[in-house]
């Protein structure tokens, strides 16, 4: 079995191997390239490019594979040029796969030159983000590329560079075109600095960070290609960790088994499955087919959708339609006022208090169902009058987004507005968009290398991260007054903005791409949008139903105590320093056990006539940036510790409020009329 | 099921896998993508045996 840590030393066998030319070749001492790919790449031409007549052709020791060495000359500077058995994979299954990846090892080429059909890119891919994995030197080859210009397919290697961090060269190696490009990268090659490296499952890459952990030793590949070769179970790779790292072998086994026991799939098949994921995500960004270019209404409206130029205005015309006149003038005022004025105000409310005060005579069980706070009169009333007309009819046109294809085409513009400015599009777009909470993202911050990119990615997510259920009330407050929702949105996009810029600095080695599938635009059709409304609305109560009783319930006990009063007496300081009524205080304690309560504590007091104008816009941004939720509060002392849970919510209070008094500051001094 | 958002092809215990470590997780109807990170609820009861109404063969 080759070692995997000295250089082998080719053997050549009398009488098996045979010489092209008359002339004995001397290679010893020189700079390696070696040629690697699958089967019928052009390989064998390429090499015959590089080497003219001098090279011979002999089996690697002990198989019957051929391996052809031969001597090249770029300029003034001579190389050995090894020709490797056709691979498609560095986990081997042939014989002559398992020789390819030896010689790679042993080897330790100073270039590798990846020969890929530039027709079937995508589905060779894979490998070359294998190699970019084990750290190996790569120029990538587009090799017959003659044969992708007949069927009309483009091939952006500009862009593939910036995607894979390494050169990228268009070949046709039978005519010899783009050979001098190659032999220029071959003479100043150096190892990618900024080559592309693939983000697996939040789990996988836990599992590899406590692997590279335990590897002690030195190796040819680099650790993290050797603890994705273990999770492969990569039989070779595993029998050398066994050798080499006696004392943490059995941990290291042990990381792997219990990785395995997470997914019903082996982890080789979903780490494939990533990588084929990322490989047709880097073609759709770099390569045109002559089959997309249609002239089709629906194709045209596609990509106007997605270039920021007329992405931007349709985007704005679908938010303005579908959120702010749908949701915000139909859900948020015509009918919650129906449901709140009518149905609770002259008949629910009047007959259950009624109905309360006939039958029951203890004061304060009359307070805790329909007092000013009471679970009747205010959890259900929130739920039923406000929450849901204003959050159904949110989910509806957000339903609707959904099942018209527009939903991923509105993600790639922003991203695609993101990139221009050189923000990271991925590490926001799906919070924006997505309806669960950031507990779930706080968890996944567990990925990041330093701690002090998740301490700083957990405070991100803490701070600015609204719920779209949260949005949705904010906004149905708002409306009726588009100047406060133009600065409401603003100070949102700036956050995201600033996330976006953060997360860009933070997290560096990010994949550029961020690959969706875009299905076909279509009509959408009414029950897929009844039953996604449905089941988000049903989620939504289940979740928000017993956390609004059960803070009708703590507000009742601290009105009994006192504790409630004083409370209020304390947030009523930095409630007024920024502008707002006392009153308003209610809302922010509402916020501590859900934003979208506190938001509702809102619209109260709006409807109430309490808060307008400028204190309106103020308090809605000043919640929105307010502290965590408890669920994401209680998984933040999970995954941080409360010290740093504490910080966070330390640092996020008095900060929310500082946004909110030089906000209300600004407006004032600018004399903004709302 | 496929991401509403990014088209990635995934299952139930793929999307399970990268919540185990949440502590809401035993409650929580969210469905995640393992690819990007977006959140749909799962498909509630309801449905699930309305479509089981109206597709009984299925």
């Amino acid at each position: 079995m080759s070692s995997l840590f000295k250089r082998g030393r080719h053997r050549q066998r009398k009488g098996s191997g045979h010489h092209h030319g008359a002339k004995t070749i001397s290679i010893t001492g020189l700079d390696k390239v070696a040629l690697v790919g699958s089967p019928n790449t052009g390989k064998s031409v390429m090499f015959h490019n590089l080497t003219g007549a001098y090279a011979t052709v002999s089996n690697y020791p002990g198989t019957t594979v051929e391996v052809s060495r031969g001597k090249g000359r770029i300029r003034q500077k001579e190389f050995e040029v090894i020709d490797t058995p056709g691979m498609y994979s560095l986990l081997p299954i042939t014989e002559d796969e398992r020789v390819a990846r030896t010689l790679l090892l042993e080897e330790k080429p100073d270039v590798v030159i990846q020969l890929v059909d530039a027709k079937n890119l995508e589905r060779m891919l894979p490998l070359t983000l294998q190699l970019l994995e084990a750290g190996l030197p790569m120029i990538l080859d587009l090799n017959m590329g003659d044969e992708a210009e007949k069927l009309g397919i483009t091939i952006d290697t500009k862009r593939l560079e910036e995607e894979l961090g390494i050169p990228v060269v268009l070949t046709t190696a039978t005519t010899g075109q783009g050979m001098k490009t190659l032999e220029e990268h071959v003479i100043k090659h150096s190892k990618a600095t900024n080559a592309l490296r693939i983000k697996y499952h939040a789990y996988i890459e836990s599992s590899l960070e406590t692997i590279i952990s335990l590897l002690q030793s030195d190796y040819q590949l680099s650790k993290r290609a050797i603890g994705l070769l273990l999770l492969q179970e990569d039989q070779e790779i595993t029998n050398l960790i066994q050798t080499q790292e006696p004392e943490n072998f059995s941990r290291i086994k042990a990381v792997v088994a219990e990785t395995q026991q997470r997914y019903t799939h082996s982890l080789n098949y979903l780490i494939n499955r990533r990588r084929q994921w990322e490989a047709k995500g880097i073609v759709s960004n770099s390569m045109t087919f002559p089959s997309e270019v249609q002239s089709t209404f629906r194709e045209k409206l596609s990509r106007l959708m997605m270039k920021p130029i007329t992405g931007i205005p349709i985007l704005l015309l679908v938010l303005y339609f579908g959120l702010y006149q749908f949701v915000g003038v139909f859900g948020a005022q015509t009918l919650v006022d129906f449901l709140e004025e009518v149905v609770f105000g002259e008949y629910f409310n009047p007959f259950i208090t009624e109905l309360f005060s006939t039958y029951v005579s203890y004061i304060p069980l009359q307070e805790l169902f329909v007092g000013e706070y009471g679970i009747i009169t205010l959890g259900i009333r929130y739920a039923i009058a406000l929450i849901l007309p204003i959050v159904g009819t949110f989910f509806i046109a957000f339903s609707i987004i959904e099942d018209t294809g527009y939903l991923p085409r509105m993600a790639l513009l922003i991203d695609r507005v993101f990139k221009k400015i050189g923000l990271n599009g991925r590490a926001v777009i799906p919070m924006i968009l997505g309806f669960g909470c950031s507990t779930m993202a706080t968890i996944v911050t567990r990925t990041l290398e330093t701690r002090r990119e998740r301490v700083i990615a957990t405070f991100l997510l803490a701070l600015a991260i609204p719920c779209s259920a949260q949005m949705g009330v904010l906004l149905g407050i708002l409306t009726g007054n588009p100047l406060a929702t133009l600065i409401w949105v603003i100070t949102l996009v700036g956050i995201f903005l600033l996330i976006g810029f953060l997360t860009a600095r933070l997290m560096p080695g990010d994949s550029p791409s961020f690959y969706m599938e875009i299905p076909p635009l279509r009509m959408p059709n009414l029950s897929n949008v009844l039953i996604k409304t449905y089941t988000r609305v049903e989620w939504y109560f289940k979740e928000v139903f017993p956390i609004f009783i059960v803070a009708s319930i703590v507000i009742w006990i601290g009105q009994i105590t006192g504790l409630f009063d004083q409370v209020l007496n304390i947030l009523a300081y930095p409630v007024t320093w920024i502008g707002l009524p006392r009153e308003a205080a209610v809302a922010f304690l509402f916020g501590f056990f859900r934003r979208d309560y506190g938001a509702a504590g809102l619209y109260d007091l709006q409807q109430s006539g309490v808060l307008s104008g400028i204190p309106l816009v103020v308090s809605a941004v000043t919640l929105t940036l307010f502290v965590p939720c408890i669920a994401q509060f209680s998984v933040t002392i999970k995954e941080r510790g409360v010290k740093t849970a504490l910080a966070v919510a330390l640092f996020i209070f008095p900060f929310a409020f500082i946004v909110g008094f030089l906000l209300n500051a600004i407006l004032i001094s600018l004399g903004v009329q709302l | 099921m496929k991401c509403a958002l990014c088209g990635y092809q995934f299952d139930k215990e793929e999307s399970d896998a990268t919540c185990t470590g949440c502590p809401l997780f035993k409650g929580c109807s969210m469905v995640r993508c393992p690819n990007c990170g977006y959140e749909e609820p799962a498909d509630s009861t309801v449905i699930k045996i309305l479509k089981q109404w109206r597709n009984p063969k299925k």
